[in-house]
This record gives C-alpha cells, sequence and structure tokens, in this order.
C-alpha cells in the first residue's frame, strides 16, 4: 500500500496556553476528498491552521506527517512550497499589491524551491487567463490589490483561483463555502470538482451541510471538541443535516 | 405636548382592540406591554438628538382614527407593480390584507408567504420571533407592536433558496379623517437559505395620514437576504419606517432604501452583526423635492468578530425639500477583523434645498477596518463643461450627471427587476425634474 | 507571532551600506562662525559683493533668532562653534575632464552607483555630484546648453549667470525664513542650479548626488531651480553620508520657482546615514524647501526619506498663480531610534488653486514619526481644492506615528478633503504570503511596497526602481 500524503497522528494543540485539539487522528491518500464538520469553536480552523503552520499553534503533543515526514519543524512557505495550500476563511488583503504581481511572485517562489524554472511574464499570463475560466474570476479583479474592496464571494473565489493556479497536492478549504449566495457556491465547488485528482487530495473544513450538495466527499469527520468523533461516509453529512449535532455528542458521552 | 399626543393614540389604540376581538393572548400581552413602552417613552421632539432634524409637529397635532380595509382595483395598482417581479405578492390596503390583489402561486415545501392574521394561532416561529427583534423600546417601534393590523410573514426552512422576488405591497387611500396604518413584515431566512424581498409602500391620494411600519429580517447562519424598501408615499403622508436586520453567522444581508416620494419620511435600520461572519450592506437613495423631507438614520452594530459592512447613502435635493442623513457604527468589544465603511454623498440641485449629515464610528476594539466619508454639494462645473464640450446642452449634461449619480446606488440592487425598473423610473424622474432626458 | 518578531528586529537591525568613509584630501576652514568665516566662504569662492553683504545680513539676522523646539523630534543642542563650515575636496577639479578629479573621489561615487563618466551613465540623466561642501562634477552640459538649459554648480552660476542668481536667490526662501535656512543663507557652500527657459522641456532627468565625507563637517547646500515660462524639467537628489558617531548636520535650502506655465518635478531619495541601532550619531536634515507656482504652473514634491537621525523637512508650494498645482508624494520610513517630522505646507493665493497631498509613514524598530501638514487657503483663492491622505504603517510594537494635519480656510468656495489611517503589518497578512509559498522579508517587503506604491509611482521610472531597492535594503536583515 502506498504511503498516505497526510497522516494526523494524536495531535494536541494549544493557542496562548489553552489546548483546542486533544488528540486528532487522520488519514487522507491522495486522491481522496475529506470533509471535516463541526460546530463553533470543535477546532476546525485550528487544524487547517496548525497543518500550514501558523505561529501562534503550538503543537504539544503528536505529529503531522506530509508524504511521510513530519512537517512540524517546517517554516510556512516550506510547506506551501511542498504543496499544502490553505484557501482562508477570511482571505487577507494587501493593498497595493496587485493580485497578478503576488501570484506571479508566489508561484515563482513555489518553483523555484522545486527546481523548475521561473514563468516569464507571458507564460504566466496564458496560465492565470485558463484558470481565471475556471473559476469564473473577473479579469478585473486580477489587476487590483489582493482582496482590497473585493465583495465576500469575490474574496472566496480568488483563494479558489489561487488553488488552481499554485495548483498543489494538498489543498485545505476552511470554510470557503460560507458566506456565499447559491451561484458563487456552484462556482467555487465547479473549480473544486475540476481539479480532482488522483494525485491531488482535499481537505474540506465546512461549517455548512450545502456544500456537500456539490462537492461528494469520500469521508466525512465529524470535529467535536477537539478530537475526532465520527467518521463515516458522505451519508453522514446527510445524518447530520435532518439531526443536528446532538446525537453525535451523546454517542461520544456514552462511549 | 406629549401627554396630550399620548392620549390621542389611547384612543386610537382602544378602537383597534375593539376591531380585533380574537387575537391570541399573547399578541395582546405583547401589545399592551408595547402601548405601555409608548406612553412612557412619548413622541420625541427635535429636543432628542436622534430628532433633532426631523420635526414631528405634524403627528402630533393631528389626531388619528385606525386605516380601514378600502377597495383598490388592480387598475390603480398596476402603476406600483415592478414587470418580472410579481409572480409571488402580498397587498395590504391601509394596514389589511387584500387578498383579490395578492397573488400566491404554488410555493414550495418549507417556504411560507403569508399574512400575519392568517398564521396568528398556528405558526409557532411567529410567536417566537415577532418583535423580538424590533423590540417595542422605541416610540415607533412600540406603537406599530400596538397598533398594527396585518402584514407579511415570509420563513424559509434551511437551504432552500427562491428567486423569485417576493413583492409586498402596502398601499394606503384617501379617508375622510387622517389615519394610521402600521404595516409589519417578518422575514424569517433559515440557515444557507436565500430570499428576496421587496416592500413597497404606496400612497393613494393626498389625505394626511400617518403609515409607521416595522420589518424585521433574520438571517440565520450562512443565509442570503436582499431586501428593498421602495419609498412612493404621497405627500399627505407621513411615513416612519424601522427596518430591523438581524445577521447570524456567515449570512448576508443587503437592504436598500429607495425614497422616491413622501411628504416626510423618517427610516431607521439597525443591523445587528450578532455572530462571527455577519456581513450586511445598506444602501439608500433619497430623491427629494418641493418640500419632502427625508430622513435615514442608520446603525450598524458589529457584536463578533470578522462581520463586514458597508453603507452607501446618495440623496438629490431640489426646490425647498431636505434630506437628512445619520450614520453610525460600532465595533463592539472583541468585534476584530471589522471591516465597516460608509459613504454620504449629497447633490444639491436648487439653493433652498438642505442636507444634514452625521457620520459616527464608536470604535471599542483594535485592528478593525473603518472608513466614512461624506460630501455634499452641486454638480462639478467642470464635469458639466466637459459634457457640453462634447456636444450636449447644459440641461442635457446636468441631467446626465444627476442620473450617474443616484443610479450609482441603485447598481449595488442584486435584484435584477427592481433594478430596471428603478433605472427606468429615475430616467423618468430626472427628464421630469430639469428638463429633457438623460 | 515569535518569527514576526524575528523580522521585525532583523528589520531594525539591518546595516546602513553607505556607511564607508573616502580618503580625500580637503581644505577647510577652522570650525566655527563667525563673520570672519562667512567672509571667508564667501572669498574662497570668488563671490561678488552684494552676495558676501547678502550671507552677512543672513548672519546678523540669525544671530537675533532662537533655535526652535516646537517639533516633535527633540537633539541635544547643537555647538555652532564646533562645526566645519567649508571643507572640499583639495585637488583642483577641472570641469572639461574627469582625469583631473581625485580617482579616489570617483570611486566615492562609483560606489554610490553614481558614475559622473558619462559613457557610463544612463543617457536620460545628467547629474551634479556634490562632495561635501562643493559640487565636484557636472555632467552632460554640454548637450543641455544646446537647449539653452544652464545646470551647473551654484558657485559657477554665481560667476556665469549672475543676474539670474541675483533675481531669485531669497525671493522663495528668504534669508529670515527660518532659523536653519537663515544659517544656511549665511554659509552655504555651493549646491546646484539650473535654469529651463521658456518653452523648453528639458530632454533628460536632472540630478544632484550630495554625499557628507569629511568628520565634523556640516552640509549647507543651496538648491535654485528657475523653470521659465511653459518649461519642464524633472530632477532628483540622492544623498548619502559615512557612518560616524557624532552628529552631522545639514541645513539645506532648495528653491522652486515655476513661472508661468512652467512645471518642476523634484524628486529626493534621502539616505543619510541614520546613526547605528542605538541612536548614535547619524545626520540632523533639517532642510527648507519650497517652491514657488506662478500662473497655470505646477510644483510636485515627491520624496523618499529612509536615512537621518532626525529628518525635520517640510517640502512646501506657494500657489501664487491662478490654476496652480501642487503637489506632495511622500514615503519616509523610520527605524531604530530615527525621527522623522515631515510634511508640507499648500499655501493656496490665487484662483482655482489645487493641491494634493499623499503621505506615507512607516516605522519599525522605535522609529517615530510625526506628518505635520499645513493646508492654507487665503482668501482671494475662490474654487481652491485641497486633497490630502496620510497613511502610516507600524512594524511591531515599540514605533510610533502622528498625524497633525492643519487646515486654515479663508474662503468658503474652498474644498478640502483629509483622509488618515494607521495600520499595522498584521500577523495574518505575513501568515497569508508565506502560505503562499513567500519567504517572511519577501513578505514584509511585498506589503511595504505595496503600501507606498502610491508615491513611488510618481519617482522617474528608474528612481522608483532605486527607491524600491533601496526600502528593501532598509527592510532586509534576515536574507541569507
Amino acid at each position: 500500500m502506498t504511503e498516505p500524503l497526510l497522516e494526523i497522528k494524536d495531535l494536541h494543540v494549544s493557542v496562548e496556553g489553552t489546548e483546542i485539539l486533544h488528540g486528532v487522528n487522520l488519514t487522507v491518500n491522495a486522491g481522496e476528498v475529506h470533509a471535516i464538520m463541526g460546530t463553533n469553536g470543535s477546532g476546525k480552523s485550528t487544524l487547517t491552521k496548525v497543518i500550514a503552520g501558523h505561529p501562534d499553534y503550538e503543537v504539544t503533543k503528536g505529529d503531522v506527517l506530509y508524504n511521510g515526514k513530519s512537517i512540524l519543524e517546517d517554516e510556512p512557505e516550506d510547506r506551501a512550497c511542498a504543496g499544502i495550500f490553505l484557501a482562508f476563511q477570511y482571505p487577507v488583503e494587501v493593498p497595493g499589491v496587485s493580485n497578478m504581481y503576488f501570484l506571479r511572485s508566489a508561484l515563482n517562489a513555489q518553483r523555484k524551491s522545486r527546481g523548475e524554472a521561473e514563468l516569464s511574464g507571458a507564460e504566466f499570463l496564458d496560465l492565470v487567463k485558463e484558470k481565471a475560466k475556471l473559476v469564473d474570476i473577473d479579469q478585473g479583479l486580477l489587476n487590483r490589490s489582493v482582496n482590497e474592496g473585493f465583495s465576500g464571494g469575490e474574496k472566496k473565489r480568488n483563494e479558489i483561483f489561487q488553488l488552481a493556479v499554485l495548483a498543489p497536492t494538498l489543498a485545505i478549504l476552511d470554510e470557503t463555502d460560507s458566506g456565499l449566495d447559491i451561484d458563487a457556491l456552484k462556482t467555487v465547488a465547479s473549480g473544486v470538482n475540476s481539479m480532482r485528482d488522483p494525485e491531488r487530495a482535499f481537505l474540506l473544513v465546512t461549517h455548512y451541510q450545502r456544500l456537500l450538495n456539490y462537492i461528494e466527499p469520500d469521508r466525512v469527520h465529524v470535529l467535536l471538541d477537539g478530537r475526532i468523533a465520527k467518521s463515516g461516509g458522505k451519508e453522514l453529512a446527510l445524518q447530520l443535516e435532518d439531526k443536528g449535532y446532538a446525537w453525535i455528542e451523546e454517542e461520544a458521552a456514552t462511549a | 405636548m406629549t401627554t396630550r399626543t399620548q392620549n390621542r393614540f389611547a384612543h386610537t389604540y382602544t378602537l383597534l382592540r375593539k376591531a380585533l376581538p380574537d387575537e391570541p393572548g399573547w399578541l395582546s400581552e405583547l401589545r399592551d406591554e408595547a402601548f405601555e413602552n409608548f406612553k412612557a417613552l412619548g413622541l420625541p421632539t427635535v429636543k432628542h438628538e436622534e430628532w433633532r432634524w426631523t420635526n414631528l409637529k405634524r403627528i402630533a397635532d393631528t389626531d388619528f382614527v385606525p386605516a380601514e380595509l378600502a377597495e383598490v382595483s388592480e387598475a390603480q395598482l398596476a402603476k406600483y407593480l415592478i414587470e418580472d417581479a410579481d409572480e409571488i405578492r402580498l397587498v395590504f390596503v391601509n394596514g389589511h390584507f387584500a387578498d383579490k390583489l395578492s397573488k400566491l402561486p404554488t410555493i414550495p415545501d418549507g417556504l411560507v408567504i403569508e399574512p400575519i392574521s392568517r398564521v396568528l394561532g398556528s405558526d409557532e416561529g411567529l410567536q417566537v420571533k415577532l418583535g423580538r427583534f424590533a423590540e417595542p423600546t422605541q416610540p415607533f417601534t412600540a406603537l406599530n407592536t400596538a397598533l398594527f393590523t396585518d402584514g407579511a410573514y415570509i420563513r424559509a426552512g434551511n437551504s432552500l433558496t427562491i428567486q423569485t422576488p417576493i413583492h409586498v405591497l402596502y398601499v394606503s387611500t384617501d379617508s375622510d379623517a387622517p389615519a394610521v396604518s402600521s404595516p409589519r413584515t417578518l422575514v424569517l431566512a433559515g440557515e444557507s437559505s436565500e430570499l428576496r424581498v421587496i416592500e413597497s409602500f404606496v400612497g393613494h391620494g393626498n389625505s394626511p395620514r400617518l403609515v409607521n411600519s416595522v420589518t424585521e429580517i433574520v438571517a440565520k447562519g450562512n443565509a442570503a437576504v436582499r431586501h428593498v424598501k421602495l419609498l412612493r408615499e404621497s405627500d399627505g403622508t407621513s411615513h416612519l419606517g424601522w427596518t430591523e436586520l438581524n445577521v447570524e453567522r456567515d449570512a448576508n444581508v443587503s437592504s436598500h432604501s429607495i425614497n422616491l416620494d413622501a411628504g416626510l419620511a423618517r427610516n431607521d435600520v439597525h443591523a445587528v452583526l450578532a455572530a462571527e461572519g455577519a456581513n450586511c450592506s445598506l444602501n439608500g437613495l433619497v430623491l427629494g423635492r418641493d418640500r419632502q423631507h427625508f430622513d435615514n438614520h442608520i446603525v450598524v452594530d458589529h457584536v463578533r468578530p470578522h462581520g463586514t459592512s458597508s453603507q452607501l447613502y446618495r440623496a438629490v435635493v431640489d426646490d425647498k425639500s431636505r434630506s437628512v442623513f445619520a450614520g453610525k457604527v460600532i465595533v463592539r468589544q472583541g468585534a476584530h477583523g471589522t471591516d465597516a465603511q460608509q459613504q454620504n454623498n449629497n447633490l444639491l440641485l436648487s439653493n433652498d434645498a438642505k442636507v444634514d449629515t452625521k457620520p459616527q464610528l464608536e470604535i471599542y476594539t483594535d485592528d478593525v477596518k473603518c472608513s466614512h466619508g461624506a460630501t455634499s454639494g452641486q454638480l462639478n462645473p467642470e464635469a458639466i463643461f466637459f459634457l457640453r464640450c462634447r456636444g450636449l446642452d447644459e440641461t442635457h449634461a446636468r441631467n446626465l450627471l444627476t442620473y450617474a449619480f443616484a443610479n450609482n446606488v441603485i447598481e449595488h440592487i442584486k435584484i435584477d427587476p427592481v433594478r430596471l425598473a428603478l433605472e427606468k423610473l429615475l430616467t423618468e424622474r430626472f427628464a421630469g425634474l430639469l428638463g429633457g432626458s438623460p | 507571532m515569535a518569527e514576526t518578531n524575528e523580522t521585525v528586529q532583523a528589520l531594525a537591525e539591518a546595516e546602513y551600506k553607505h556607511g564607508w568613509s573616502s580618503n580625500v584630501e580637503s581644505d577647510q576652514l577652522p570650525p566655527g562662525l563667525n563673520e570672519d568665516i562667512v567672509r571667508a566662504i564667501s572669498a574662497k569662492k570668488n563671490e561678488p559683493e552684494w552676495l558676501t553683504e547678502w550671507r552677512l545680513r543672513a548672519y546678523r539676522h540669525w544671530l537675533t533668532m532662537p533655535e526652535p523646539d516646537w517639533q516633535k523630534p527633540k537633539y541635544p543642542k547643537i555647538d555652532y562653534q564646533n562645526i566645519i563650515y567649508y571643507s572640499a575636496p583639495k585637488k583642483k577639479v577641472s570641469l572639461e575632464s574627469l582625469d583631473e578629479v581625485d580617482p579616489e573621489l570617483l570611486e566615492t561615487f562609483e560606489k554610490l552607483g553614481i558614475s559622473l563618466d558619462e559613457q557610463k551613465r544612463l543617457t536620460g540623466v545628467a547629474v551634479d555630484a556634490v562632495f561635501d561642501s562643493v559640487s565636484v562634477k557636472t555632467t552632460f552640459r554640454e548637450e543641455l546648453s544646446k537647449q539653452g538649459v544652464i545646470f551647473c554648480s551654484f558657485s559657477e552660476a554665481v560667476t556665469d549667470h549672475p543676474e539670474l542668481v541675483k533675481k531669485y536667490l531669497g525671493s522663495v526662501v528668504p534669508y529670515t525664513d527660518n532659523y536653519f535656512a537663515t544659517l544656511n543663507s549665511a554659509v552655504f557652500s555651493d549646491g546646484s542650479f539650473c535654469y529651463i527657459p521658456p518653452g523648453v522641456r528639458c530632454p533628460m532627468e536632472l540630478s544632484t548626488y550630495f554625499r557628507i565625507n569629511t568628520a565634523g563637517t556640516g552640509q549647507f547646500e543651496r538648491t535654485l531651480l528657475i523653470a521659465d515660462e511653459g518649461a519642464y524639467v524633472s530632477y532628483l537628489e540622492g544623498c548619502t553620508a559615512p557612518s560616524r558617531d557624532e552628529n552631522q548636520l545639514h541645513a539645506a535650502v532648495v528653491e522652486l520657482v515655476a513661472l508661468k506655465g512652467a512645471h518642476i518635478k523634484y524628486s529626493t531619495v534621502q539616505n543619510w546615514y541614520p546613526g547605528d541601532k542605538n541612536g548614535k550619531g547619524g545626520v540632523y536634515n533639517f532642510v527648507t524647501k519650497r517652491g514657488t507656482a506662478h500662473e497655470n504652473a505646477k510644483v510636485s514634491w515627491t520624496q523618499v526619506e529612509t536615512g537621518s537621525a532626525i529628518t525635520w523637512k517640510y517640502p512646501s508650494c506657494v500657489l501664487k498663480g491662478d490654476n496652480s498645482v501642487g503637489e506632495f508624494y511622500s514615503v519616509a520610513l523610520t527605524r531604530d531610534h530615527q525621527m522623522a517630522d515631515t510634511g508640507t505646507k499648500m499655501v493656496h493665493i490665487g484662483k482655482n488653486t489645487k493641491s494634493t497631498i499623499v503621505s506615507k509613514g512607516i516605522s519599525a524598530g522605535q522609529g517615530d514619526q510625526t506628518y505635520r501638514g499645513l493646508v492654507k487657503i487665503l482668501p482671494k483663492a475662490e474654487g481652491a481644492r485641497n486633497y490630502s491622505v496620510c497613511d502610516s504603517l507600524l512594524i511591531g510594537g515599540k514605533c510610533g506615528a502622528h498625524t497633525v494635519p492643519y487646515i486654515e480656510s479663508s474662503n468658503k468656495s474652498a474644498v478640502i478633503e483629509h483622509e488618515a489611517s494607521t495600520s499595522k503589518i498584521s500577523d495574518d497578512q505575513i501568515f497569508f504570503l508565506r502560505q503562499r509559498g513567500l519567504s517572511e522579508e519577501d513578505a514584509v517587503s511585498m506589503i511595504v511596497n505595496g503600501f507606498c506604491k502610491d508615491v513611488l509611482s510618481e519617482l522617474p521610472m528608474e528612481f522608483a526602481v532605486e527607491a524600491q531597492k533601496l526600502l528593501g535594503l532598509k527592510l532586509e536583515g534576515a536574507v541569507g
């Protein structure tokens, strides 16, 4: 059997001295789509930030293996260059820096670290045109400052656009569906679906079951109070839609 | 004076309660409590900071009787309908449901669109939510809660997307004695649902009257609500309208207040961004003429982190009309990552027109992005000159610029038929105002 | 969080790249200031009697003035008797050829990236190089003179074009103007002079590079730029100094005269020695810069201020003629113990005058800066308009930013708009850029350059690149 792409083992994480994750175990293979659901404060966002290497989160126990190697000591940019991409829950604005310039710098930094040639302006432009179509992003937005003055939907779409251009091996989407209207949700979902690939895995963190009507996950996990309380197939998501989270809490309490 | 006014409305209240004998107990209690509040609060005067630019003398000096249902023909209604936005409509005349004028085609499961009067006894959601957001602690929300006879109740279940606009028309008609009607709307959008709601307030005939409305919109997690309030009241009408928005986690609510006509109108919009990542967009347009008086008071309350809000209010005032804008953004402690923007622009077309503007920011946390700006002035002479150099005559140039100024607000309306109808209306309006079409 | 702090520290510790000094033999006057020194400076430059008298009048006036202390950056008292007011490279400088210039001096400028060899220069730029107190070389003079453009050192202008100097010297900044401008008027040693004849669009960028070298010297240069009716000129000055433990005083005066319909664009990239990271040494940069814009004329200041221990300057515009325009675009970066109190004055006198102010302040380490700006609308300035934006960016928690806008309007028809913001480079921004693959330093540099974009885009192309590099350099430290 081949090595899993991402393996999280008994992960304990603290922020400013408070433990948020109390032993998370999760294995994601290349080509799979996993959904992580859970209520407010269950630790979903923390999990995504720890994988990406946010400096505010302290791992007190356990490990995160990516392609079989621990990445906990790696800087965020090293993880990015290794193919880990995080779509932010609240995309960040960078005033004065154009989307195109930013993305080209990022892509070339990643290519350079992999020993690939940097893309020329023209090559980059071709790539951007192709990917912009994929996520239906307005060309005008590409020349504006990163996320500045973008609507909520445009910001989320811009995250998926970056995902498409950077073409990572592990894509983590932190509530990319939140706050989107149905049309924007469909666009985001079709962008993700078109990028599904035997070499690539997705970790979808979501608060709302609706996303899973448009992106079909291989596995669904419920994060409850810093642990994965239940895992199952996509039918688990439907059960959650019907019954809410209370029954899982009860199950977890009696287990 | 205040006491006299309360007594006046006390009489109105007694009359109204007599006319509605069969209401459920919870509502009677709610009404009694509300009316007690109103009596305690009294009518605000210009000495109240929030009312310093809007004088309610004409309300204080008038006896109002409860407005009664009157006959309105389809033909009379026609001009207030919006092409392609009337598939679903609820019509109320003088605060009473007009069954014949309304249109409620088959609606999908999970969606409720009814006059409040029909579901009073049966819908639990209504009892739980009504008056819980627009609490009867302000004089006019209290008065409305005490006096309302009927209104629209719209509820969408989880993950339900309704792209067909729902048009609620509140029509008032002439009466022998000055009458008060109290329209009431409650919109409940379930998790991840989408709704589009248009409220039209239209006045038929010019006799003096008071229309005192309350609209409550609740958007649960991830829901999206697009709301437009169209004001087309007659010159005899004093319109007081309170719009309460409660926006939950990741939800998006837009509310546009389009003030086309009214003798006197005061709109209060109170938006509470109650949970993380809640968003609202509040826009308004005032087109004032003659001696019309418009007052828009906005409060946006950022309670939780990562909320965004934007306000764009514009007024075009001509003749002796007056526009007031007061916008307050509150960012509560802990509401970090808030992005709040406010913009108020005013265009004065005559020397006798007047605008008052008061933007306010109250920020109790750092790591926020807040901006506000206000301008008032006349059309840019250089822009007029430029257009004339390109061959337009002066009137045409002025029309075009005025139209563009106003249309900037209309462009934000994401309900296509409404936007198109308003663009058309603007075209006609400025042709009429200034002669020649833009 | 921890890593962000490291970067901030790295920024604060990045070293000054122009801190070396040159062994150029110099001809100096003894330190100290009195009427004899003033006369001696004037004599060394073979100045006419009227100029010597003008200097003396300034000196006598200076004696009556108190040293100002209203500005935010405070500094230890300067001993004016301990400053060398005149220092010049000893070897005679020939204007015809570079052969006779001290090779050490040439190397100095090469090291700064400024070649005085016309062959090696970018063809679009003419340079006047000022070393301590005197101008050592002005390039491309002949080519410029074909169009009637005069570009030379101030001393040469006094000899060759006395009528122009006499007419305009002190016409914008009178010798009574302020403490440091008055001091400059008494002891100024050299500087650049430029005159663009009517209707001429100066065919290349003009630039002056200033270098303070000798220890204990003050630099008091004086620049006078006149654009005659309908003329256009773009001018850039760059400044560096060696690292020395004691503070050095730089009190310059720049006067711009834009006659009817003329347009002067004046850009500065200031990188004087800022002192070490403990705040020891560094240049006191107390400069008076002002331009007068006549009818339909335009004066535009762009500055990138990254050096000096203390920067205290307010490039200003006197909008005298109807329809004249003033602009001020500024980026100021302070770190370590640097302090900057800078801004502009826009004085609207004529009708329909317009001014734009865009100020971007960046504070890192324990840097502290103040934007101080005055917009003054006089009663006859019908239809005057001003638009100001002042943004501050803080890097780390120990720095400070202050915004002090003064608005005085005496005309009702004036429209004045002011916007201000203060923001921090947020951890979220840095994490976001790193998550996309950029190093922490590149992330900071990208954010800062984005913040300054509106100003950098005003600089002439090649200098914009230079300024961007300079900002990068200033923010460097953790690289490698």
